[in-house]
Protein backbone atom coordinates (compact mmCIF):
# COMPACT_ATOMS: atom_id res chain seq x y z
CA UNK A 1 0.00 0.00 0.00
CA UNK A 2 1.31 3.47 -0.91
CA UNK A 3 1.52 5.88 2.01
CA UNK A 4 -0.41 9.15 1.51
CA UNK A 5 2.00 12.07 1.26
CA UNK A 6 1.07 14.80 3.73
CA UNK A 7 1.54 18.20 2.06
CA UNK A 8 3.80 20.76 3.77
CA UNK A 9 2.04 23.33 5.95
CA UNK A 10 3.41 26.30 3.99
CA UNK A 11 3.35 26.39 0.21
CA UNK A 12 5.01 29.10 -1.87
CA UNK A 13 4.27 28.99 -5.59
CA UNK A 14 6.28 32.00 -6.66
CA UNK A 15 9.32 30.54 -8.49
CA UNK A 16 11.27 33.71 -7.72
CA UNK A 17 11.17 32.88 -4.01
CA UNK A 18 13.20 30.17 -2.33
CA UNK A 19 10.32 28.23 -0.79
CA UNK A 20 12.58 25.64 0.84
CA UNK A 21 14.66 28.33 2.54
CA UNK A 22 11.55 30.12 3.79
CA UNK A 23 10.14 26.85 5.15
CA UNK A 24 13.46 26.21 6.90
CA UNK A 25 13.39 29.64 8.55
CA UNK A 26 9.80 29.10 9.68
CA UNK A 27 10.62 25.69 11.11
CA UNK A 28 13.69 27.06 12.89
CA UNK A 29 11.56 29.69 14.62
CA UNK A 30 8.93 27.11 15.56
CA UNK A 31 11.55 24.85 17.13
CA UNK A 32 13.20 27.72 19.00
CA UNK A 33 9.98 29.03 20.48
CA UNK A 34 8.75 25.54 21.22
CA UNK A 35 11.95 24.86 23.14
CA UNK A 36 11.34 28.09 25.06
CA UNK A 37 7.81 26.90 25.92
CA UNK A 38 6.21 29.94 24.22
CA UNK A 39 3.35 28.09 22.54
CA UNK A 40 0.09 27.08 24.18
CA UNK A 41 -0.03 23.25 23.94
CA UNK A 42 -3.80 23.31 24.56
CA UNK A 43 -4.61 25.75 21.76
CA UNK A 44 -6.75 23.23 19.82
CA UNK A 45 -8.83 22.53 22.90
CA UNK A 46 -9.60 26.19 23.67
CA UNK A 47 -13.07 27.58 23.08
CA UNK A 48 -16.40 25.81 22.73
CA UNK A 49 -16.42 22.20 21.46
CA UNK A 50 -18.30 23.32 18.33
CA UNK A 51 -15.17 25.20 17.18
CA UNK A 52 -12.52 22.59 17.90
CA UNK A 53 -10.54 21.49 14.88
CA UNK A 54 -11.32 17.79 15.36
CA UNK A 55 -15.06 18.29 15.97
CA UNK A 56 -17.30 15.79 14.22
CA UNK A 57 -20.03 17.18 11.99
CA UNK A 58 -23.45 16.98 13.64
CA UNK A 59 -25.74 14.34 12.16
CA UNK A 60 -28.52 15.51 9.89
CA UNK A 61 -31.90 14.91 11.51
CA UNK A 62 -34.57 13.46 9.22
CA UNK A 63 -37.30 15.74 7.88
CA UNK A 64 -39.99 13.73 9.65
CA UNK A 65 -38.05 13.76 12.92
CA UNK A 66 -37.38 17.47 12.58
CA UNK A 67 -41.01 18.36 12.00
CA UNK A 68 -42.73 15.81 14.24
CA UNK A 69 -46.23 16.83 13.16
CA UNK A 70 -45.47 16.67 9.43
CA UNK A 71 -46.76 13.13 8.79
CA UNK A 72 -50.01 13.86 10.67
CA UNK A 73 -50.43 17.24 8.97
CA UNK A 74 -50.08 15.63 5.57
CA UNK A 75 -52.67 12.98 6.45
CA UNK A 76 -55.05 15.70 7.63
CA UNK A 77 -54.46 17.69 4.49
CA UNK A 78 -55.47 14.69 2.38
CA UNK A 79 -58.58 14.11 4.52
CA UNK A 80 -59.71 17.72 4.15
CA UNK A 81 -58.74 18.28 0.57
CA UNK A 82 -62.23 17.60 -0.93
CA UNK A 83 -64.62 20.49 -0.34
CA UNK A 84 -68.17 19.74 0.86
CA UNK A 85 -71.26 21.84 0.55
CA UNK A 86 -72.74 22.74 3.93
CA UNK A 87 -75.99 21.08 5.00
CA UNK A 88 -78.72 23.62 5.73
CA UNK A 89 -80.48 23.60 9.09
CA UNK A 90 -82.71 25.96 11.08
CA UNK A 91 -83.71 25.99 14.75
CA UNK A 92 -86.72 28.26 14.16
CA UNK A 93 -89.93 26.70 15.50
CA UNK A 94 -92.66 25.76 12.99
CA UNK A 95 -91.20 27.61 10.00
CA UNK A 96 -87.77 25.97 10.33
CA UNK A 97 -88.40 23.35 7.64
CA UNK A 98 -89.69 26.08 5.32
CA UNK A 99 -86.53 28.18 5.81
CA UNK A 100 -84.38 25.12 5.05
CA UNK A 101 -86.40 24.33 1.93
CA UNK A 102 -86.10 27.92 0.65
CA UNK A 103 -82.34 27.99 1.31
CA UNK A 104 -81.92 24.65 -0.46
CA UNK A 105 -83.91 25.87 -3.46
CA UNK A 106 -81.94 29.12 -3.65
CA UNK A 107 -78.69 27.29 -3.23
CA UNK A 108 -79.68 24.84 -6.00
CA UNK A 109 -80.47 27.76 -8.29
CA UNK A 110 -77.39 29.80 -7.51
CA UNK A 111 -74.68 27.15 -7.20
CA UNK A 112 -75.54 24.36 -9.62
CA UNK A 113 -74.08 25.92 -12.78
CA UNK A 114 -71.30 28.05 -11.35
CA UNK A 115 -70.19 27.36 -7.79
CA UNK A 116 -70.26 23.55 -7.90
CA UNK A 117 -67.90 23.25 -10.88
CA UNK A 118 -65.52 25.63 -9.09
CA UNK A 119 -65.82 23.52 -5.91
CA UNK A 120 -64.96 20.44 -7.95
CA UNK A 121 -61.96 22.14 -9.53
CA UNK A 122 -60.73 23.40 -6.17
CA UNK A 123 -61.18 19.93 -4.62
CA UNK A 124 -59.08 18.44 -7.40
CA UNK A 125 -56.36 21.06 -6.94
CA UNK A 126 -56.38 20.39 -3.19
CA UNK A 127 -56.11 16.63 -3.65
CA UNK A 128 -53.29 16.93 -6.16
CA UNK A 129 -51.45 19.43 -3.95
CA UNK A 130 -51.80 17.17 -0.91
CA UNK A 131 -50.55 14.22 -2.93
CA UNK A 132 -47.59 16.19 -4.33
CA UNK A 133 -46.64 17.39 -0.84
CA UNK A 134 -46.73 13.81 0.39
CA UNK A 135 -44.46 12.78 -2.49
CA UNK A 136 -42.09 15.64 -1.74
CA UNK A 137 -41.90 14.75 1.94
CA UNK A 138 -41.17 11.14 1.05
CA UNK A 139 -38.57 12.20 -1.50
CA UNK A 140 -36.98 14.50 1.06
CA UNK A 141 -36.97 11.68 3.59
CA UNK A 142 -35.05 9.47 1.17
CA UNK A 143 -32.61 12.31 0.48
CA UNK A 144 -32.13 12.84 4.20
CA UNK A 145 -31.24 9.19 4.57
CA UNK A 146 -28.67 9.53 1.78
CA UNK A 147 -27.36 12.70 3.38
CA UNK A 148 -26.93 11.01 6.75
CA UNK A 149 -24.99 8.20 5.13
CA UNK A 150 -22.78 10.63 3.17
CA UNK A 151 -22.26 12.80 6.22
CA UNK A 152 -21.07 9.86 8.25
CA UNK A 153 -18.50 9.28 5.50
CA UNK A 154 -17.49 12.96 5.49
CA UNK A 155 -17.21 13.00 9.29
CA UNK A 156 -14.93 9.93 9.18
CA UNK A 157 -12.79 11.54 6.47
CA UNK A 158 -12.62 14.88 8.32
CA UNK A 159 -11.62 13.16 11.54
CA UNK A 160 -8.87 11.38 9.59
CA UNK A 161 -7.77 14.67 8.06
CA UNK A 162 -7.71 16.36 11.48
CA UNK A 163 -5.54 13.53 12.82
CA UNK A 164 -3.16 14.02 9.87
CA UNK A 165 -3.17 17.79 10.37
CA UNK A 166 -2.32 17.44 14.01
CA UNK A 167 0.82 15.51 13.10
CA UNK A 168 3.52 18.14 13.12
CA UNK A 169 5.95 18.57 10.29
CA UNK A 170 9.26 16.82 10.85
CA UNK B 1 -33.07 45.16 -27.03
CA UNK B 2 -32.71 45.14 -23.28
CA UNK B 3 -30.24 43.39 -20.99
CA UNK B 4 -31.64 42.58 -17.56
CA UNK B 5 -29.57 41.50 -14.57
CA UNK B 6 -31.13 39.78 -11.59
CA UNK B 7 -29.83 38.77 -8.16
CA UNK B 8 -31.37 37.76 -4.85
CA UNK B 9 -30.15 40.86 -3.01
CA UNK B 10 -28.79 44.24 -3.96
CA UNK B 11 -26.71 45.54 -1.07
CA UNK B 12 -24.03 48.25 -0.81
CA UNK B 13 -20.53 46.87 -0.41
CA UNK B 14 -21.56 43.38 -1.52
CA UNK B 15 -19.11 41.95 -4.08
CA UNK B 16 -21.83 40.57 -6.38
CA UNK B 17 -23.87 43.79 -6.22
CA UNK B 18 -20.74 45.77 -7.12
CA UNK B 19 -20.05 43.36 -9.99
CA UNK B 20 -23.61 43.84 -11.29
CA UNK B 21 -23.15 47.62 -11.20
CA UNK B 22 -19.83 47.38 -13.04
CA UNK B 23 -21.41 45.20 -15.75
CA UNK B 24 -24.37 47.58 -15.97
CA UNK B 25 -22.08 50.58 -16.46
CA UNK B 26 -20.32 48.84 -19.37
CA UNK B 27 -23.55 47.67 -20.98
CA UNK B 28 -24.97 51.18 -20.92
CA UNK B 29 -21.76 52.56 -22.37
CA UNK B 30 -22.11 50.08 -25.23
CA UNK B 31 -25.60 51.32 -25.98
CA UNK B 32 -27.78 48.69 -24.35
CA UNK B 33 -30.92 49.47 -22.44
CA UNK B 34 -30.46 47.86 -19.04
CA UNK B 35 -32.27 47.10 -15.81
CA UNK B 36 -31.30 45.49 -12.49
CA UNK B 37 -33.75 43.45 -10.42
CA UNK B 38 -33.51 41.94 -6.95
CA UNK B 39 -35.74 40.38 -4.35
CA UNK B 40 -34.15 42.40 -1.53
CA UNK B 41 -32.99 45.91 -2.32
CA UNK B 42 -31.19 47.86 0.41
CA UNK B 43 -32.79 51.30 0.86
CA UNK B 44 -29.64 53.13 -0.24
CA UNK B 45 -29.64 51.14 -3.52
CA UNK B 46 -33.33 51.71 -4.30
CA UNK B 47 -32.61 54.06 -7.19
CA UNK B 48 -30.41 51.47 -8.96
CA UNK B 49 -32.61 48.36 -8.88
CA UNK B 50 -36.24 47.29 -9.16
CA UNK B 51 -38.15 44.57 -7.31
CA UNK B 52 -37.77 41.31 -9.24
CA UNK B 53 -41.51 40.95 -9.96
CA UNK B 54 -41.20 43.98 -12.25
CA UNK B 55 -39.33 41.69 -14.63
CA UNK B 56 -42.55 39.74 -15.34
CA UNK B 57 -43.55 41.78 -18.45
CA UNK B 58 -40.24 40.78 -20.09
CA UNK B 59 -40.58 37.02 -19.62
CA UNK B 60 -41.65 36.62 -23.26
CA UNK B 61 -39.40 39.28 -24.78
CA UNK B 62 -37.46 36.92 -27.03
CA UNK B 63 -34.96 39.57 -28.13
CA UNK B 64 -33.93 40.42 -24.56
CA UNK B 65 -31.14 38.91 -22.47
CA UNK B 66 -31.44 38.01 -18.80
CA UNK B 67 -28.20 37.65 -16.81
CA UNK B 68 -29.00 35.83 -13.59
CA UNK B 69 -26.41 36.06 -10.82
CA UNK B 70 -26.63 32.90 -8.77
CA UNK B 71 -25.07 32.91 -5.31
CA UNK B 72 -27.86 31.57 -3.12
CA UNK B 73 -31.33 30.19 -3.63
CA UNK B 74 -34.08 32.69 -4.35
CA UNK B 75 -37.59 31.97 -5.63
CA UNK B 76 -36.74 34.49 -8.39
CA UNK B 77 -34.82 31.70 -10.09
CA UNK B 78 -38.24 30.80 -11.57
CA UNK B 79 -38.04 33.97 -13.69
CA UNK B 80 -34.79 32.70 -15.14
CA UNK B 81 -36.33 29.30 -15.88
CA UNK B 82 -39.45 30.83 -17.48
CA UNK B 83 -37.63 33.43 -19.62
CA UNK B 84 -38.19 32.91 -23.36
CA UNK B 85 -35.38 35.22 -24.43
CA UNK B 86 -31.65 34.58 -24.11
CA UNK B 87 -30.37 33.57 -20.70
CA UNK B 88 -26.92 33.74 -19.15
CA UNK B 89 -26.24 32.31 -15.71
CA UNK B 90 -23.32 33.75 -13.73
CA UNK B 91 -22.49 31.33 -10.95
CA UNK B 92 -20.81 32.95 -7.96
CA UNK B 93 -20.82 29.68 -6.03
CA UNK B 94 -23.05 28.53 -3.22
CA UNK B 95 -21.43 27.51 0.07
CA UNK B 96 -22.01 23.79 0.74
CA UNK B 97 -24.89 23.57 3.20
CA UNK B 98 -22.99 21.42 5.68
CA UNK B 99 -20.89 24.38 6.77
CA UNK B 100 -24.02 25.97 8.25
CA UNK B 101 -25.25 22.79 9.96
CA UNK B 102 -25.70 23.39 13.65
CA UNK B 103 -25.21 27.14 13.17
CA UNK B 104 -28.12 28.40 11.10
CA UNK B 105 -30.95 26.28 9.75
CA UNK B 106 -32.22 28.87 7.28
CA UNK B 107 -28.82 29.40 5.66
CA UNK B 108 -28.30 25.66 5.55
CA UNK B 109 -31.60 25.16 3.72
CA UNK B 110 -31.05 28.08 1.32
CA UNK B 111 -27.64 26.69 0.40
CA UNK B 112 -28.90 23.10 0.09
CA UNK B 113 -31.85 24.07 -2.09
CA UNK B 114 -29.67 26.49 -4.05
CA UNK B 115 -27.15 23.80 -4.92
CA UNK B 116 -29.89 21.33 -5.77
CA UNK B 117 -31.63 23.86 -8.01
CA UNK B 118 -28.41 24.49 -9.96
CA UNK B 119 -28.97 21.25 -11.87
CA UNK B 120 -32.32 22.53 -13.13
CA UNK B 121 -30.81 25.66 -14.69
CA UNK B 122 -28.64 23.93 -17.28
CA UNK B 123 -30.89 24.80 -20.19
CA UNK B 124 -29.45 28.29 -20.78
CA UNK B 125 -27.52 29.98 -23.56
CA UNK B 126 -24.34 30.40 -21.55
CA UNK B 127 -23.20 29.59 -18.02
CA UNK B 128 -20.28 31.50 -16.56
CA UNK B 129 -18.34 30.95 -13.37
CA UNK B 130 -16.36 33.81 -11.93
CA UNK B 131 -13.49 31.35 -11.59
CA UNK B 132 -12.49 28.08 -13.21
CA UNK B 133 -13.31 26.47 -9.85
CA UNK B 134 -16.91 27.69 -10.21
CA UNK B 135 -17.05 26.62 -13.86
CA UNK B 136 -16.04 23.11 -12.82
CA UNK B 137 -18.92 23.06 -10.33
CA UNK B 138 -21.25 24.06 -13.17
CA UNK B 139 -19.99 21.16 -15.29
CA UNK B 140 -20.44 18.78 -12.36
CA UNK B 141 -24.04 20.00 -12.07
CA UNK B 142 -24.68 19.05 -15.70
CA UNK B 143 -23.98 22.26 -17.65
CA UNK B 144 -22.63 21.93 -21.18
CA UNK B 145 -18.87 22.58 -21.33
CA UNK B 146 -19.20 24.18 -24.78
CA UNK B 147 -21.64 26.73 -23.44
CA UNK B 148 -19.67 27.61 -20.32
CA UNK B 149 -16.89 30.04 -19.52
CA UNK B 150 -15.22 32.21 -16.92
CA UNK B 151 -15.92 35.89 -16.27
CA UNK B 152 -13.92 37.12 -13.26
CA UNK B 153 -15.42 39.64 -10.88
CA UNK B 154 -14.65 43.29 -11.54
CA UNK B 155 -12.46 44.76 -8.83
CA UNK B 156 -13.90 48.21 -8.37
CA UNK B 157 -10.53 49.97 -8.13
CA UNK B 158 -11.99 53.28 -9.20
CA UNK B 159 -14.39 53.07 -6.28
CA UNK B 160 -11.51 52.71 -3.80
CA UNK B 161 -9.44 55.40 -5.49
CA UNK B 162 -12.17 57.99 -5.19
CA UNK B 163 -12.93 57.22 -1.56
CA UNK B 164 -11.44 59.22 1.31
CA UNK B 165 -9.84 57.53 4.31
CA UNK B 166 -11.47 57.65 7.73
CA UNK B 167 -8.62 59.60 9.35
CA UNK B 168 -9.67 59.25 13.02
CA UNK B 169 -10.06 55.48 12.51
CA UNK B 170 -6.70 55.27 10.72
CA UNK B 171 -5.01 57.17 13.56
CA UNK B 172 -6.56 54.84 16.14
CA UNK B 173 -5.45 51.75 14.22
CA UNK B 174 -1.91 53.03 13.80
CA UNK B 175 -1.53 54.27 17.36
CA UNK B 176 1.21 52.53 19.36
CA UNK B 177 2.70 50.97 16.20
CA UNK B 178 0.55 47.90 16.61
CA UNK B 179 0.74 45.22 13.96
CA UNK B 180 -2.72 44.86 12.39
CA UNK B 181 -3.68 41.50 10.93
CA UNK B 182 -6.78 41.73 8.77
CA UNK B 183 -9.41 39.37 7.44
CA UNK B 184 -12.45 40.53 5.45
CA UNK B 185 -15.70 38.77 4.67
CA UNK B 186 -18.98 37.60 6.15
CA UNK B 187 -18.53 36.09 9.61
CA UNK B 188 -19.62 32.64 8.48
CA UNK B 189 -18.51 29.10 9.39
CA UNK B 190 -17.08 28.27 5.94
CA UNK B 191 -14.61 31.13 6.50
CA UNK B 192 -13.16 29.17 9.46
CA UNK B 193 -12.60 32.29 11.53
CA UNK B 194 -11.82 30.09 14.52
CA UNK B 195 -8.65 29.11 12.67
CA UNK B 196 -7.80 32.77 12.02
CA UNK B 197 -8.27 33.49 15.73
CA UNK B 198 -6.11 30.53 16.83
CA UNK B 199 -3.34 31.47 14.37
CA UNK B 200 -3.50 35.02 15.70
CA UNK B 201 -3.45 33.70 19.28
CA UNK B 202 -0.09 32.06 18.58
CA UNK B 203 1.23 35.23 16.92
CA UNK B 204 -0.01 37.53 19.68
CA UNK B 205 1.03 35.41 22.65
CA UNK B 206 4.26 33.83 21.44
CA UNK B 207 5.61 36.26 18.84
CA UNK B 208 4.31 39.83 19.09
CA UNK B 209 1.94 40.97 21.86
CA UNK B 210 1.81 44.45 20.27
CA UNK B 211 -0.64 43.21 17.66
CA UNK B 212 -4.31 43.23 16.84
CA UNK B 213 -6.67 41.08 14.76
CA UNK B 214 -9.32 42.90 12.74
CA UNK B 215 -12.25 40.81 11.51
CA UNK B 216 -14.20 42.97 9.10
CA UNK B 217 -17.56 41.69 7.89
CA UNK B 218 -21.20 41.33 8.77
CA UNK B 219 -22.08 39.23 11.81
CA UNK B 220 -25.37 37.64 10.78
CA UNK B 221 -25.23 34.23 12.47
CA UNK B 222 -25.86 34.66 16.23
CA UNK B 223 -24.81 31.13 17.25
CA UNK B 224 -21.55 31.29 15.32
CA UNK B 225 -20.89 34.80 16.66
CA UNK B 226 -21.42 33.59 20.23
CA UNK B 227 -19.06 30.63 19.72
CA UNK B 228 -16.35 32.89 18.27
CA UNK B 229 -16.79 35.34 21.18
CA UNK B 230 -16.41 32.42 23.60
CA UNK B 231 -13.23 31.31 21.84
CA UNK B 232 -11.78 34.84 21.98
CA UNK B 233 -12.63 35.04 25.71
CA UNK B 234 -11.16 31.61 26.44
CA UNK B 235 -7.95 32.65 24.71
CA UNK B 236 -7.90 35.92 26.67
CA UNK B 237 -7.83 37.97 23.47
CA UNK B 238 -10.76 40.32 24.11
CA UNK B 239 -8.49 43.37 23.94
CA UNK B 240 -6.66 42.22 20.84
CA UNK B 241 -9.46 40.95 18.58
CA UNK B 242 -11.99 43.31 17.00
CA UNK B 243 -15.11 42.29 15.14
CA UNK B 244 -16.08 45.43 13.23
CA UNK B 245 -19.36 44.21 11.75
CA UNK B 246 -20.37 45.48 8.32
CA UNK B 247 -18.46 48.68 7.51
CA UNK B 248 -18.75 51.47 4.95
CA UNK B 249 -16.48 51.43 1.89
CA UNK B 250 -14.52 54.32 3.41
CA UNK B 251 -13.88 52.35 6.59
CA UNK B 252 -13.06 49.22 4.59
CA UNK B 253 -10.40 51.16 2.67
CA UNK B 254 -9.07 52.47 5.99
CA UNK B 255 -8.80 48.97 7.48
CA UNK B 256 -6.88 47.78 4.42
CA UNK B 257 -4.60 50.82 4.60
CA UNK B 258 -3.88 50.25 8.31
CA UNK B 259 -3.23 46.51 7.98
CA UNK B 260 0.15 44.77 7.88
CA UNK B 261 -1.01 41.34 6.67
CA UNK B 262 -4.10 39.83 5.09
CA UNK B 263 -4.87 36.43 6.63
CA UNK B 264 -7.57 34.19 5.13
CA UNK B 265 -8.47 30.71 6.41
CA UNK B 266 -11.67 30.02 4.46
CA UNK B 267 -12.39 26.39 3.68
CA UNK B 268 -14.65 27.21 0.76
CA UNK B 269 -14.47 30.17 -1.63
CA UNK B 270 -15.78 30.48 -5.17
CA UNK B 271 -13.53 33.44 -6.03
CA UNK B 272 -12.64 35.58 -2.97
CA UNK B 273 -12.75 39.28 -3.78
CA UNK B 274 -10.89 40.30 -0.56
CA UNK B 275 -7.77 38.62 -1.98
CA UNK B 276 -7.88 41.05 -4.92
CA UNK B 277 -8.47 43.91 -2.51
CA UNK B 278 -5.52 42.78 -0.38
CA UNK B 279 -3.36 42.71 -3.53
CA UNK B 280 -4.63 46.15 -4.52
CA UNK B 281 -3.74 47.63 -1.12
CA UNK B 282 -0.28 46.05 -1.16
CA UNK B 283 -0.78 43.68 1.78
CA UNK B 284 1.11 40.38 1.83
CA UNK B 285 -1.47 37.58 1.73
CA UNK B 286 -1.36 34.38 3.74
CA UNK B 287 -4.31 32.14 2.85
CA UNK B 288 -5.55 28.57 3.21
CA UNK B 289 -5.16 26.48 0.08
CA UNK B 290 -8.87 25.74 -0.41
CA UNK B 291 -11.61 26.30 -2.95
CA UNK B 292 -10.81 28.93 -5.58
CA UNK B 293 -8.17 30.64 -3.41
CA UNK B 294 -5.11 29.12 -5.16
CA UNK B 295 -6.63 29.97 -8.54
CA UNK B 296 -7.31 33.59 -7.57
CA UNK B 297 -3.82 33.98 -6.12
CA UNK B 298 -2.07 32.25 -9.01
CA UNK B 299 1.60 32.16 -8.06
CA UNK B 300 1.22 35.12 -5.73
CA UNK B 301 0.78 35.20 -1.95
CA UNK B 302 1.62 32.39 0.46
CA UNK B 303 -0.63 29.39 1.03
CA UNK B 304 -1.04 27.08 3.99
CA UNK B 305 -2.25 23.57 3.22
CA UNK B 306 -3.19 22.47 6.71
CA UNK B 307 -3.22 23.66 10.25
CA UNK B 308 0.08 23.83 11.88
CA UNK B 309 -0.89 26.89 13.95
CA UNK B 310 2.69 27.59 14.94
CA UNK B 311 4.05 27.32 11.39
CA UNK B 312 1.33 29.56 9.95
CA UNK B 313 1.83 32.14 12.71
CA UNK B 314 5.62 32.12 12.16
CA UNK B 315 5.04 32.52 8.41
CA UNK B 316 2.80 35.50 9.18
CA UNK B 317 5.59 36.94 11.31
CA UNK B 318 8.11 36.54 8.47
CA UNK B 319 5.78 38.27 6.01
CA UNK B 320 5.29 41.13 8.45
CA UNK B 321 8.84 41.56 9.67
CA UNK B 322 11.11 40.68 6.73
CA UNK B 323 10.99 43.72 4.42
CA UNK B 324 12.67 41.97 1.47
CA UNK B 325 10.35 38.97 1.55
CA UNK B 326 7.36 41.23 2.01
CA UNK B 327 8.36 43.40 -0.96
CA UNK B 328 8.83 40.34 -3.19
CA UNK B 329 5.48 38.84 -2.21
CA UNK B 330 3.66 42.15 -2.69
CA UNK B 331 5.35 42.71 -6.08
CA UNK B 332 4.20 39.29 -7.32
CA UNK B 333 0.70 40.01 -6.04
CA UNK B 334 0.61 43.33 -7.94
CA UNK B 335 1.64 41.43 -11.06
CA UNK B 336 -1.16 38.92 -10.49
CA UNK B 337 -3.67 41.73 -9.94
CA UNK B 338 -3.09 42.82 -13.53
CA UNK B 339 -4.81 39.60 -14.67
CA UNK B 340 -7.99 40.99 -13.09
CA UNK B 341 -7.57 44.52 -14.44
CA UNK B 342 -10.98 46.02 -15.24
CA UNK B 343 -9.99 46.38 -18.93
CA UNK B 344 -9.36 42.62 -19.17
CA UNK B 345 -12.63 41.69 -17.50
CA UNK B 346 -14.37 44.21 -19.75
CA UNK B 347 -12.87 42.52 -22.83
CA UNK B 348 -14.08 39.17 -21.59
CA UNK B 349 -17.58 40.61 -21.08
CA UNK B 350 -17.55 41.93 -24.65
CA UNK B 351 -16.48 38.48 -25.78
CA UNK B 352 -19.47 36.97 -23.98
CA UNK B 353 -21.85 39.38 -25.71
CA UNK B 354 -20.19 38.68 -29.05
CA UNK B 355 -20.64 34.94 -28.49
CA UNK B 356 -24.33 35.59 -27.98
CA UNK B 357 -24.48 37.67 -31.17
CA UNK B 358 -25.26 40.84 -29.24
CA UNK B 359 -22.07 42.64 -30.23
CA UNK B 360 -20.09 42.43 -33.47
CA UNK B 361 -17.37 39.74 -33.44
CA UNK B 362 -14.75 42.29 -34.58
CA UNK B 363 -15.12 44.42 -31.45
CA UNK B 364 -11.40 44.08 -30.73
Amino acid sequence: MTATKVPPVIEIRDPALDGAEIARRVQQQVERRRAEGRYDPDLSRRGPPSLRPDRPLPAEPSVMAEFPGLRESLAELVAHSRLHEPAFASNAPLIGPLIVAVRRAWNWMSTKWYVRPILAQQSEVNERTASALGDLAQWHEMDSRDLRRLEAQVAALEARLARLENKEEP
Amino acid sequence: MRIHQMHSGFIPGDAISNHILEIDTRLRAWGFETAIYARYIAPEMADRARPDHEYLPYLHATEDLLIYHYGIYSPAVRYFQATKGRRVLIYHNITPARYFRGWDREQELLCAVGRRTLGSLTDCDLALGDSEFNRQELLAAGFDADRSGVLPIFLTQARFESLPLNRPLLDRLRAGNKVNILTVGRIAPNKALEDVIRIFAVYHRAINPNSRLLLVGSRYLPRYNAALDALVADLGLEEAVTFTGLVSDTDLKTYYRAADLYLHASRHEGFCVPLLEGMYFGLPILARNAGAVPETLGRAGVLFNRLGYEQVAEMAHLLISDPDLRAQVVARQRERLQDFAPARVENRLRGVLAELGLLAQDWK
